[in-house]
């Protein structure tokens, strides 16, 4: 798996993918408009990234960021994220072999899960 | 220059590798009796390094009976050399493999060198890019290789490998070139290590090339071993220097390495010097981290390494080099918990082998990936995020540790590799260990294999680039 292949993976979803840097100009995909379905946020709907993985083999980011912030901040495992105010980091692990529908499940799981 | 030239290629030691998997196909398809020879062909991918250039070899585009001509020689014919061009995938080369009737490391007969030299080798390099690979097996099982560069137009010359490493489950198989690379003799220094597993499979631990990833507490323990036991070509790769919290659990380390900083591989290099029991002993003490270029270089010019860091991201890169590029890495880890009022609770330590045929680290429960990312992501490193962590998570990251400790690591990561070389699953056992200070009890399991959808397995032979990113600001690589 590389990032490119997470993205197009994303696109065949139909969803909207951009590109961000962050403050170390780390680069992330960002995944636009995703409605929550589940948990104690369903209904919200909010923006999503994950760092680009910088090495070969792919080993996923321990974190997903979502834009607004949707927990108080330092709650729950999270904090403030290098993409900017707006932004909030979550600190969660993913230790299962990565592929694109294994890390776009993961984000799901994630955000339901609150 | 391409790859080909012969100015490209004689820079560097030639050496080529493959699976025991792949070994015992070509062992079923070359066995027709003691008199009929066989040929096929492969692929292989190229593994450069700072000294040597390997050819890692994959898959095999075996023969249909119309393809040859077995009249006690073999003999290929136009259509199966046409078919093979087509089916190599770029950035891949050519092997041409057949087999002798006779033992050990082999020399080329007339005919061996029309069909290697004035059939092949213009066409693979020109379709490739990439020189041609011979290789010819031997009835002991051994392979000898070489590659064919060109001196000038149309011309081809041999340059011979100085080993072929076959990486299995059980065992580290090396054949060398019997000039290159001559078995040295057991000196009077090693006779008690040498009548243990005999002299030949001393000979083969003299020579093979064994790689030290840190020089700290259990990495200068395994080199002084290592270089008593007689192996003679060593590398040594560590940024860091001693300090006076080193002093504890380095061997050879003395006060005056931290008061002046001295980098672990020199500490290192200093005792082995002066301790090893080889004629000819070579060590490259190289005071750079895994994660660099040179560090990477390096690494690759190994046979086996052996890892003695705790820090995830670098044996992540490990343990995808071990898989990718067929160099078995022998790791190990100390876990020590203590209750909170600091009374000993849970002391084990675990050595295991990764490698082709066996789980890698991430299979055997060794090594997490995520961490990897965090440490990658140089979360490790920041006391405020290692405070916000769960203490079970908190605790994998604590540096507690006891010489003696690192004096068991150390000694089972030394007879996981005899045991590799020797091929003898009396010296290293059979598989991962794990050791429980309480009660007092070592268990083992059998080797084991890797998840069906591990992405490290999946990396097998493929030669792969192994990427890391400069270093996050701040932090050492």
């Amino acid at each position: 798996m590389n990032d490119t292949e997470f993205q197009e993976y994303l696109r065949g979803l139909g969803l909207k993918v951009e590109s961000a840097q962050d403050s170390d100009s780390t680069p992330y995909t960002v995944i636009r408009n995703i409605t929550i379905s589940g948990g104690s946020l369903a209904g919200h709907t909010c923006d999503v990234a994950i760092a680009c993985c910088p090495s070969q083999p792919y080993v996923a980011a321990a974190a997903v960021h979502t834009r607004p912030a949707l927990l108080p901040m330092g709650t729950r495992n999270t904090q403030a994220s290098k993409l900017g105010p707006n932004w909030q980091y979550w600190s969660r692990r993913l230790d299962r072999p990565p592929t694109p529908q294994r890390l776009w499940t993961h984000i799901l799981t994630v955000l339901t899960e609150v | 220059m391409n790859t080909y030239d012969l100015a490209a290629l004689s820079a560097f030691e030639l050496s080529a590798v493959m699976t025991a998997d792949l070994d015992s196909q070509l062992r079923r398809h070359f066995d027709k009796g003691p008199r009929q020879e066989d040929l096929t062909f492969a692929i292989w991918r190229p593994s450069s390094s700072t000294l040597r250039y390997t050819a890692v070899l994959g898959e095999l585009l075996l023969p249909s009976s119309s393809d040859r001509i077995l009249n006690g020689n073999a003999a290929f014919t136009g259509d199966y050399f046409s078919r093979v061009l087509a089916a190599v995938p770029d950035g891949a080369g050519i092997a041409f493999l057949h087999s002798h009737l006779k033992p050990g490391w082999q020399g080329m007969s007339y005919n061996d060198t029309v069909a290697e030299r004035d059939r092949l080798a213009a066409a693979v390099a020109g379709r490739t890019g990439l020189p041609l690979l011979g290789l010819t097996w031997g009835t002991d099982g051994a392979w000898s290789a070489r590659f064919w560069a060109r001196t000038a137009p149309f011309k081809y010359e041999r340059l011979d490998a100085a080993v072929v490493r076959v990486a299995g489950p059980d065992r580290l198989t090396l054949t060398f070139h019997p000039q290159l690379r001559p078995p040295p003799k057991v000196s009077a220094a090693q006779v008690a290590t040498a009548s243990v597993w005999g002299e030949r499979a001393q000979e083969d631990l003299a020579r093979v090339r064994v790689g030290i990833v840190g020089l700290g507490s259990v990495g200068s323990v395994v080199a002084d071993a290592l270089s008593r036991m007689g192996v003679s070509d060593l590398l040594f790769l560590d940024h860091d220097i001693i300090e006076e919290r080193n002093l504890d659990r380095t061997l050879h380390a003395v006060p005056e390495d931290a008061r002046v900083g001295t980098p672990k591989v020199a500490v290192a290099e200093r005792g082995t010097t002066t301790s090893h029991t080889a004629r000819d002993f070579r060590v490259r003490a190289l005071p750079v981290s895994l994660l660099t270029d040179e560090g990477l270089a390096a690494a690759l010019d190994c046979d086996v390494i052996i890892c003695c860091v705790d820090r995830p991201w670098p044996r992540a890169i490990l343990n995808a080099m071990a898989y990718a590029h067929l160099i078995p890495v022998i790791d190990g880890g100390i876990m020590t918990r203590v209750t909170p009022e600091g009374r000993p609770l849970n002391i084990d330590w675990r050595i295991h082998t990764v490698g082709p045929g066996r789980a890698c680290m991430y299979c055997l429960g060794a090594l997490l990936r995520s961490d990897v990312a965090l440490d990658r992501d140089g979360m490790l490193d920041d006391p405020d995020y290692i405070r916000g962590l769960k203490p079970e998570d908190r605790e994998r990251y604590n540096r507690r540790n006891v010489f003696a400790f690192s004096l068991a690591v150390a000694a089972h990561e030394n007879l996981q590799l005899a045991g590799m070389i020797a091929g003898s699953s009396r010296i290293g056992g059979v598989g991962p260990q794990h050791y429980s200070a309480y009660p007092g009890e070592m268990t083992v399991s059998e080797t084991t294999t890797c998840e069906p959808d591990c992405e490290i397995a999946a990396l097998t032979a493929t030669a792969v680039g192994l990427e890391v990113r400069p270093p996050v600001a701040g932090r050492a690589p």
